[in-house]
């Protein structure tokens, strides 16, 4: 609970304002049946038609007040619960932005997308029911309780009877309720699961023709999700019928017991009657208080599901201290230099990295190869410090990295990967993702060198053309030399290609690094690759092998001392050679 | 519009005819004993004797009866809420249902360009969203009627005059709440659309997050997300306002009522006083569930907006039905492409009379710069997208007669794009073939080169894979797709860049595997890669979506054309 205060404190005046609004019309409305019985003492049976008509119009006065007040309330409502909801989605997508790449694979993008929507709405529904009904019913209910008191002390205590009664009832409810509106939110989200892997997975599923198979998983998880609805509805429903229970058996009690209270003399008939319309008015209130309680039951899970992101810690704590100043970047100090670096993803012992070193200077570039899985594109995400070294200290520009604003630090490096994730836009939205700043002509100019201006320039609305989700419009090519685009934007001062030119073909890539290389002022490079060719011009070449520097010089010399550099070039050569050689030796 | 989303609710609810008319029997049950039971309490207090002693033995009797009563109610009353959740979680189950059924049967372009999450807020958002306002409507409705028509009967038998001033002034409450209805509905359709537009925007940048990172654009994307939060806010403010209204307004027309007894029965009907007051006890009961009612409009006008974004959904208009009218069986693997068009859009022709052959067995590699449409064909031969005009024809039957899952058993396919879904490795291998037995599938992980990294794994073959496959590297995950493409034994064979994110040694490793697997099939080869295609019997040079060479590796080397300098290139130090 106490995440959420500083959402609903903006809303200060709205909670004040809102129940106190009700408040006014709850009472004026109580003082109806007063005005009522004086039409019907002073005029219906005086015979007084004035007082009729005037009693009257006081009464449509009182009640235009009224409903002035109520609109007042629902306004106050409306305002605080979709600001407080603006202002937690945007605090919980903030936050979900700053989780550590663990937790976000941990939580996933259904789940988390799930509580920044739905889990928020059901908060901001409980928010203006709390302010439209929370003064009123206990107000009533203690008012009634009071004067049923002052009617009759023991008689009451029938009514302090049943409270405790309630009471468990409200308990039990909400103990056996709670647990499974959390569960429903589960099935919630493997249903929404379901649903994505059905839009992303359909060319496969219809390959497989497994449409009717996915329709049963979905069918049976929507059955699963209805039968907890049905369940966790059901008893929470039963609030209602139950406190009426209770009170109908209360008021029975009072006719009986009354009985006994009206022979001896200290209560009249009257009285009694008073006592039991008392009650029909806390019974009125409860069956309000039991709908609010379902909805405050659900909104708990809720509240729990967005407590979970709220709490959860960024792993990577940033400098709290403004970076040391006049740091005049060390002219000769290393873009990017590791010093015996080891890392280990948290959880699993074994270590993805060992005892790393190397050293990269401005205007450098560096290859980096080994097979799936040998840790090079860990070995780049320690730069920008996706993930922090367990071992050693990785440097850049001659500082720490874990010295700087993250902010900071990712400005200076552009990254491109393999897998590119674009976003829905345009051509030219998604380039400048990279630099919001750049002009039309740096956006051009990185997309030449990235090889993607001749297929943009092809197309009719050129650099604005619409970018559909993930890039889905685009081949695989195209959406890889957007992402080198997008990285060369930047102007970074270290430029990473993680197997970016993977979907190229041989001509493209070519052309790709030519361009790359020509570049004046070339931001240094680090390009990890499959390919020999790939990585041949860089320069040096580190080889990775399970974690491990197997090597690193240049081409020529690791063919002379590094044997699975050796292997990879052999394997890559022969099939170079094939084109003299038709058949295949396998 | 509304009519039409209300009439097709009342469609789905009539299929719940037997629980709804149970609800009813409950519903009047509770209703009459709601309102006899003050008329009962009257009679109890009257067993207060005037003399000022208490018939207890008279008393007992009827307090007995009314607790059965009080009893019968309590048990009727928890039926009618019990059947109300059960009936708008059945309606809602059937249309989500439907919803379902409809989007396999859409075609592949929908899915391509229609965003994601937005479709999901439909199955999650609206639909709960509806549910919530049946369950509301249908108690509310149902509990209604009863007291209202029993109210209305004690109030006749009182005062004519009286009750039709209720009556008109209620009818008046409704008109009330009727014109916020309409007032509100587009305020309601705004807010669920840009319900979905910023779950469609929370969806995409919450799986993009790790490249939002990359580039501290933190910052813009937080912008432009409060951007449409905002707007939400605004929309949501309206309508939560405007539609709230009704509530406090029928109140007012409530009270009015209750006015215009003591006015009318005191100025016209010129009742005596005990007339009056039961009178004001019957209008309040015939008021109650019209106050009930409005109470929750909120909830009910975001549920017909919630249930006019579904049937949207269930209204597209799905794929040409399958016309069954040739069977393939299991195809010898002829393969003809019979002057072929084909465009995404129609303004942009990609696919030009496009013609090819080939004979069973053969093997053809389709090469060509990205984006000349080599993916495409494909998509045709599948029959994700049918093509605009020309024949395909499979052992010479028009694949367009034939229904699209016998066409699809043809075909063993690996796909650039690794999907998966979250299960197990083990059960994502068979994915095809849900009955092997495991030693197949650890047969297929070997051949596919991915059984040394299950082994790996934390639990081997029963590891589940994660949402989109996180917890595996791309490679892996393609090794994945090619295991699970070894396993469905089908007579033609698609690899689409199936190697284009394994490393080149991996690759060299599984190419035996991939050789076995393409013995005597039909295989189509898309590659950039091409070292990869060399063997062909068939090359198919695509750019600009015409098939500019075709023939074997040598001819084409030695035509000295597009194939040649595609080939050189390659070669070409950087």
């Amino acid at each position: 609970m106490k995440y959420l205060l500083p959402y609903l404190k903006p809303y200060k005046k709205q909670f004040v304002a809102g129940p106190v609004s009700k408040l006014i019309e709850a009472a004026l409305e109580l003082t109806l049946p007063f005005y009522m019985a004086r039409i019907i003492d002073g005029g219906i049976i005086a015979g007084d038609r004035g007082v009729i008509k005037n009693t009257g119009l006081l009464m449509v006065l009182i009640i235009s007040v009224g409903l002035i007040s109520a609109v007042i309330c629902q306004y106050s409502a409306a305002v605080a619960s979709q600001g407080f909801g603006k202002r937690l989605r945007s605090a919980l997508f903030s936050r979900v932005g700053r989780l550590s790449f663990a937790r976000l694979d941990r939580f996933g993008a259904d789940t988390l997308s799930t509580r920044i929507i739905n889990d928020v709405t059901q908060l901001q529904n409980a928010v203006s029911m709390f302010i439209r009904l929370i003064i009123r019913a206990p107000l009533i209910c203690i008012g009634s309780v009071i004067a049923a008191f002052m009617l009759d002390a023991e008689l009451a205590l029938v009514i302090l009877a049943a409270m405790p009664l309630f009471a468990l009832i409200i308990f039990v409810i909400m103990r056996v309720s709670i647990p499974l509106y959390k569960k429903q939110q589960e099935k919630l989200d493997r249903l929404s699961g379901i649903l994505r892997e059905n839009l992303s997975g359909v060319r496969v599923i219809r390959a497989f023709v497994k449409t009717n198979d996915e329709k049963k998983r979905f069918f049976c998880q929507s059955d699963e999700f209805a039968a907890g609805a049905d369940r966790v509805g059901i008893i929470s429903a039963m609030l209602s019928p139950a406190t009426m229970l209770i009170m109908n058996g209360a008021i029975i009690a009072v006719i009986w017991f009354g009985g006994f209270r009206f022979q001896s003399g200290e209560m009249t008939q009257g009285e009694i009657i008073a006592f039991i319309n008392y009650i029909a008015q806390i019974l009125n209130v409860l069956i309000v208080s039991a709908n609010l309680i379902v909805l405050f039951t659900r909104a708990h899970a809720s509240l729990g599901r967005i407590g979970e992101i709220l709490s959860s810690e960024p792993d990577l704590r940033e400098m709290e201290l403004t970076p040391m100043r006049s740091e005049r970047a060390a002219k000769n100090a290393p873009v990017v230099s590791f010093s015996g670096v080891g890392f280990s993803y948290s959880g699993s012992g074994e270590m993805a990295l060992k005892d790393i070193s190397f050293a990269l200077m401005p205007g450098e570039s560096m290859g980096i190869i080994g097979l799936t899985g040998s840790g090079k594109s860990t070995l780049v995400k320690l730069i920008p410090r996706f993930y922090d070294p367990s071992r050693g200290r990785v440097e850049f520009l001659g500082r720490d990295v874990k010295d700087y604003r993250l902010s900071e630090l990712r400005d200076k490096i552009g990254v491109a990967e393999q897998t590119t994730r674009l976003f829905t836009g345009t051509i030219e939205s998604n380039i400048r993702f990279g630099n919001p700043g750049a002009s039309t002509g740096e956006i051009k100019k990185a997309c030449a060198v990235a090889q993607a201006a001749e297929f943009i320039e092809k197309k009719r609305e050129q650099y604005g053309a619409p970018v559909e989700r993930g890039g889905r419009n685009l081949s695989g090519g195209q959406r890889q030399r957007l992402a080198i685009a997008r990285a060369l934007v930047r102007k970074p001062a270290l430029l990473i290609l993680d197997d970016a030119g993977s979907a190229l073909d041989y001509a493209t890539e070519a052309a790709l690094y030519k361009a790359l290389y020509s570049e004046k002022n070339r931001p240094a490079m680090i390009i990890i690759s499959q390919r020999i060719s790939s990585v041949r011009a860089a320069g040096r070449i580190l080889v990775l092998d399970e974690g491990r520097a197997a090597g690193f010089g240049t081409h020529e010399e690791l063919l002379e001392t590094c044997g699975i550099y050796k292997e990879i070039y052999h394997m890559q050569n022969r099939e170079d050679r094939h084109c003299e050689k038709k058949p295949r030796r396998d | 519009m509304r009519k039409k989303t209300a009439a097709r609710l009342t469609i789905y609810a009539g299929r719940e005819k037997g629980r709804l008319f149970l609800l009813f029997l409950c519903a009047l049950t509770a209703g009459v004993i709601d309102i006899i039971s003050p008329y009962l309490l009257g009679r109890a207090v009257d067993f207060y004797l005037s003399d000022g002693s208490v018939d207890f033995s008279g008393l007992a009797h009827l307090l007995l009866l009314l607790a059965s009563m009080l009893a019968l109610h309590t048990l009727t009353s928890a039926a009618v809420y019990a059947l109300s959740v059960k009936t708008a979680n059945r309606i809602v189950k059937r249309i989500r249902a439907d919803a379902f059924e409809k989007l396999t049967d859409l075609p592949v372009s929908y899915y391509d360009s229609h965003s994601h999450g937005d479709v999901i807020s439909r199955f999650i958002n609206d639909a709960d969203m509806l549910a919530e306002g049946l369950l509301q409507g249908i108690t509310q409705l149902f509990l209604g009627i009863v007291t209202v028509a029993g109210a209305l009967i004690f109030m006749l038998r009182i005062d004519g005059a009286v009750t039709l001033a209720v009556v008109l002034v209620s009818l008046l409450t409704f008109a009330v709440a009727a014109s916020v209805t309409v007032f509100t509905g587009k305020y309601f359709k705004n807010q669920q659309r840009l319900t979905g537009s910023l779950t469609g925007y929370t969806q995409e940048y919450v799986a993009g997050a790790k490249t939002v990172k990359a580039f501290s654009m933190e910052e813009q994307v937080q912008g432009e997300f409060d951007e449409i939060s905002e707007q939400l806010r605004e929309a949501g403010q309206k309508a939560q306002f405007v539609s709230s209204l009704s509530n406090p307004t029928t109140r007012f027309v409530g009270n009015l009522a209750y006015i215009s007894v003591g006015l009318v029965g005191g100025l016209i009907s010129q009742l005596s006083a005990g007339g009056i007051s039961s009178l004001i006890l019957y209008a309040a009961q015939f008021e109650r569930p019209f106050n009930n009612f409005t109470a929750v409009t909120t909830q009910i006008l975001a549920a017909a907006a919630a249930a006019r974004r579904i049937f949207e959904l269930i209204d597209e208009s799905p794929q040409p039905p399958d016309l069954a009218e040739e069977k393939l069986g299991q195809a010898k693997g002829e393969v003809e492409f019979k002057n072929v068009e084909f465009s995404y859009s129609k303004d942009r022709p990609l696919i030009k009379d496009l013609s090819i052959r080939v004979r069973p067995g053969e093997r053809v590699a389709v090469v060509g710069p990205t984006g000349s449409g080599k993916t495409t064909l494909v998509n045709l031969l599948m029959r994700f997208y049918d093509t605009g005009a020309g024949q395909i024809l499979i052992d010479g039957r028009d694949i367009f007669k034939c229904e699209r899952d016998d066409l699809r058993r043809q075909f063993s396919m690996v796909l650039q794009d690794t999907w998966l879904f979250e299960g197990t490795v083990e059960e994502n291998i068979a994915y095809g073939k849900p009955d092997a037995a495991h030693e197949e599938v650890v047969a297929a992980a070997k051949a596919a080169g991915a059984h040394g990294f299950i082994k790996r794994l934390e639990k081997g073959y029963e590891t589940v894979i994660s949402e989109e496959g996180e917890n595996l590297s791309a490679g892996e995950r393609q090794l994945l797709t090619i295991a699970r493409a070894m396993l469905k034994d089908a007579p033609m064979l698609i690899l689409d860049e199936a190697t284009s994110n394994v490393d080149t040694l991996t690759e060299s490793r599984i190419s035996k595997a991939f050789l076995k697997m393409m013995k005597d099939k039909t295989c189509f080869v898309i590659a950039h890669r091409l070292s990869t295609i060399r063997e062909s019997d068939l090359i198919l040079i695509m750019n600009e979506g015409r098939v500019v060479e075709q023939g074997t590796h040598d001819e084409l080397m030695s035509r000295n054309g597009f194939y040649e300098g595609l080939y050189n290139s390659q070669f070409t130090a950087v």
